[in-house]
């Protein structure tokens, strides 16, 4: 019997053995590593219009796809809004989304929606460790809700101001000759005119709200060459050089323009505890400086019809129709565009465009010859993070998926090419290496120029308590609403904030009966 | 002769020869079974060495073909690298004459406008036929140089994924090889069972030899 045993024993083996060998033999024929699982379908939520999903596609998931078997549905979403809604209806009936994109101002939502579930939980923790170690601290921390990674940070966004380098130019050269009349309208706002000494700042980084004021003013009442007439656009010479206003910002009751307000808002030195609080210093002259570029028709006329959104402000851009405007990274890109191969054309004489830090704000009140209240550079950044929707079906891969995208290499690859802040610290403290185009570092070095100067998390309430709808209301009334040659000193607006604001309670009386 | 022990019987001597025969007998039985034992040890030893050996010779080519791979999309991505800064070089050479079209044509505009001079001045058509040069070719120069950007950024992309690409083959290539010297040791270890004719280190080798195809096949199936 063990005779029998042993001999099958040795028979098995040399089976086995032999086996082996024609393995090894089929391995010959094809060495390269077998992909023996089924294909794996995932769906990936991106908040991204269709060109740039077939860059991501083609750029960054083709090749996760070909190394894991995987075919990605990649599902596009215009806003963070319609990305919301999609992670509710996957909530509701799950549908296999994997991953999606979402930003931080909707991460504390989603998560009490429980329409997510923590990215920690796809991930060992070395791993996570490890991949969070790469990105920048600030970054992690808009992913961590209540003390745990439920996001991983993807990129970020943050406005900084674009303007023409030869309207800064003409600008600097011409302003003195509308000094009178610049300091006659701005005596009438606040009694005293430009501040004592001003000079118009040789650069838009130094700028401030009379800055900006000074230089909308003049570009509003001098023929500009370097503006739709210009030799970029076209040889036609009869074009003829005209003045029109040069400055423009999100306005009206859009999205955008609500974005726009509370950026101008902090820069005039709002803190989130001010927020609800209409009557405060740095509302009123968010408010007063909005009523004279009104009143002095320094801004388009867009804004006193339907009003602009951002697309619409840059596409004035890309026709060189403006000089000075806030713009983020990836429009920045769209603007110039000459940032891949297949990108839409750029606006024409792209080399003319530079990057700055947004002014700080400072009240159009002055006290002893300056101005009374001084608020300072700001802008809000948008971090966009990788969520796992709460029914995904399978954590894990949509965690690897999210740390394969955040690889240095793609990461940079999808600055260049889509414009985006990269969130990894080694491209930050190496981006003058790392991003090589001049105009692409003038970028760059404003964005960080910015994120020093002044930035912060958008507060949950500014949207979460409708104050958004609300402030609207109350800068419609006040700036738009008004006759054109109404008051703009500072009791005038307080005045007109007080009415507007009183309207707006009446009205949410009403609606709440 | 008195003294002399008396002739064994005929039935003692017979008995003492079937007991020599019965010895010679077993020695007989017992080296053929010790011979057929090492024969049948031998044969083991061959067939081990058989299939680990010609496993061995499988393993040695797919390590060569992976390891190759691996070279050969370091070697592509190190190309891409140098194609890539040598056209950057370029890309800063162009740029460098762009800057000084650029200081050429400033210098033509400061020295009109210090002459208070406007472009459509007659006096200032020479200086405005070269401004427009110049600024003509400052703006063929961000056309050329856009172009070599792009293909900077084709060759940086093919570099990463170059780099990328060799992750799995070297990987695969250090499987095989780590395989393939454990199958080597095995191998050796059956020599030895030959000369020692010790049936432990047949299974010693044997089963060195399987952690080997073991460790080989996982070059493979990348599951380690």
């Amino acid at each position: 019997m063990r005779r029998l045993l042993r001999k099958f024993l040795v028979d098995g083996l040399v089976v086995l053995g032999i086996a082996v060998n024609v393995g090894f033999l089929l391995i010959n024929l094809r060495p390269e590593r077998p992909h023996l699982g089924r294909r794996t379908k995932a769906r990936i939520l991106l908040r991204a219009s269709e060109p740039r999903i077939r860059w991501m596609r083609e750029n960054e998931f083709a090749e996760f796809a070909g190394a894991k078997d995987i075919d990605f549905e990649l599902v596009g979403a215009a806003t963070f809004e319609e990305v919301h809604q999609k992670l509710v209806e996957e909530q509701k009936h799950p549908t296999g989304l994997l991953l999606a994109d979402v930003d931080d101002e909707h991460a504390q939502e989603l998560k009490d929606g429980r329409l997510v579930r923590p990215i920690a939980d796809g991930a060992r923790p070395a791993e996570l460790q490890e991949t969070l170690a790469e990105n920048l601290r600030e970054a992690n921390e808009r992913g961590v809700v209540d003390g745990k990674q439920w996001y991983l940070p993807k990129r970020a966004l943050v406005n900084v101001a674009v303007y023409l380098r030869p309207a800064i130019e003409d600008a600097y050269l011409h302003w003195e000759e509308e000094r009178k009349a610049i300091g006659a309208a701005l005596k009438e706002a606040n009694g005293e005119g430009l501040p004592k000494d001003f000079r118009l700042r040789r650069t838009p980084d130094q700028w401030n709200s009379f800055d900006l004021f000074v230089a909308a003013w003049t570009w509003a009442h001098h023929p500009a060459r370097w503006a739709e007439s210009s030799r970029r656009i076209s040889a036609d010479n009869s074009i003829a050089p005209r003045a029109a206003p040069r400055v423009a910002w999100p306005c009206g009751d859009g999205e955008d323009s609500s974005d726009e307000l509370l950026n101008q808002l902090y820069r005039h030195g709002m803190t989130e505890q001010q927020l609800g609080q209409l009557e405060a210093p740095p509302v009123l002259d968010t408010l007063q400086w909005q009523a004279l570029y009104r009143k002095h028709g320094l801004l388009p006329a867009q804004c006193e019809q339907g009003g602009l959104e951002q697309r619409e402000v840059n596409g004035l851009f890309h026709e060189r129709k403006l000089a000075w405007a806030p713009i983020d990274q990836a429009d920045s890109l769209w603007l110039h565009g000459g940032a891949r191969r297949d990108a839409e054309a750029g606006m024409p004489g792209p080399g003319d465009l530079s990057w700055a830090t947004l002014p700080q704000g400072v009240s159009a009140e002055l006290s002893g010859g300056q101005p009374a209240r001084k608020g300072k550079s700001f802008a809000f950044e948008e971090v966009h993070l990788w969520a796992v929707p709460v029914h995904s079906p399978d954590p894990k891969l949509a965690f690897q998926i999210a740390r394969f995208l955040s690889q240095r290499g793609l990461q940079q690859r999808e600055t260049e090419a889509e414009g985006m802040l990269p969130v990894r610290e080694d491209l930050q403290k190496e981006y003058p290496i790392a991003f090589r185009l001049e105009w692409m570092q003038r970028l760059l070095d404003a964005s960080y120029r910015q994120l020093q100067r002044g930035s912060a998390d958008t507060p949950a309430a500014w949207a979460g308590d409708d104050w958004d709808e609300k402030y609207l209301k109350v800068r419609q009334a006040v700036v738009y609403g008004r006759p054109k040659d109404a008051k703009v000193t500072l009791d005038a607006i307080r005045e007109a904030v007080r009415r507007a604001s009183a309207t707006a309670s009446a009205e949410a009386t009403h609606d709440a009966r | 002769m008195p003294g002399e022990k008396p002739p064994a019987s005929g039935g003692e001597e017979t008995a003492l020869l079937r007991e020599e025969v019965a010895l010679q007998k077993r020695e007989a039985a017992e080296r053929t079974e010790r011979e057929a034992r090492t024969e049948e040890l031998k044969n083991r030893v061959s067939v081990a060495a058989i299939v680990l050996t010609t496993a061995l010779s499988f393993i040695g080519n797919v390590r060569s073909d992976r390891a190759d791979a691996a070279t050969s999309a370091r070697s592509a991505a190190e190309s891409a690298r140098r194609q890539g800064a040598e056209l950057w070089a370029y890309y800063q050479m162009k740029m460098a004459e762009k800057s000084s079209m650029e200081i050429a044509r400033d210098r033509i505009r400061l020295d009109l406008s210090a002459r208070g001079i406007q472009r459509e001045d007659p006096r200032a058509r020479l200086d405005v036929l070269k401004l427009t040069g110049y600024e003509e070719r400052v703006r063929d120069f961000d056309a050329e140089t856009q172009q070599v950007f792009f293909r900077v950024q084709d060759l940086e992309a093919q570099e990463d994924v170059q780099q990328r690409g060799a992750v799995e083959p070297a990987r695969s290539a250090l499987r095989y090889e780590l395989g393939g010297k454990l199958i080597t040791l095995a191998l050796i270890l059956l020599s030895v069972t030959i000369l020692s004719n010790k049936r432990y280190l047949l299974w010693a080798g044997v089963a060195l030899g399987a952690i080997g195809l073991l460790v080989a096949l996982d070059g493979y199936f990348l599951l380690l």
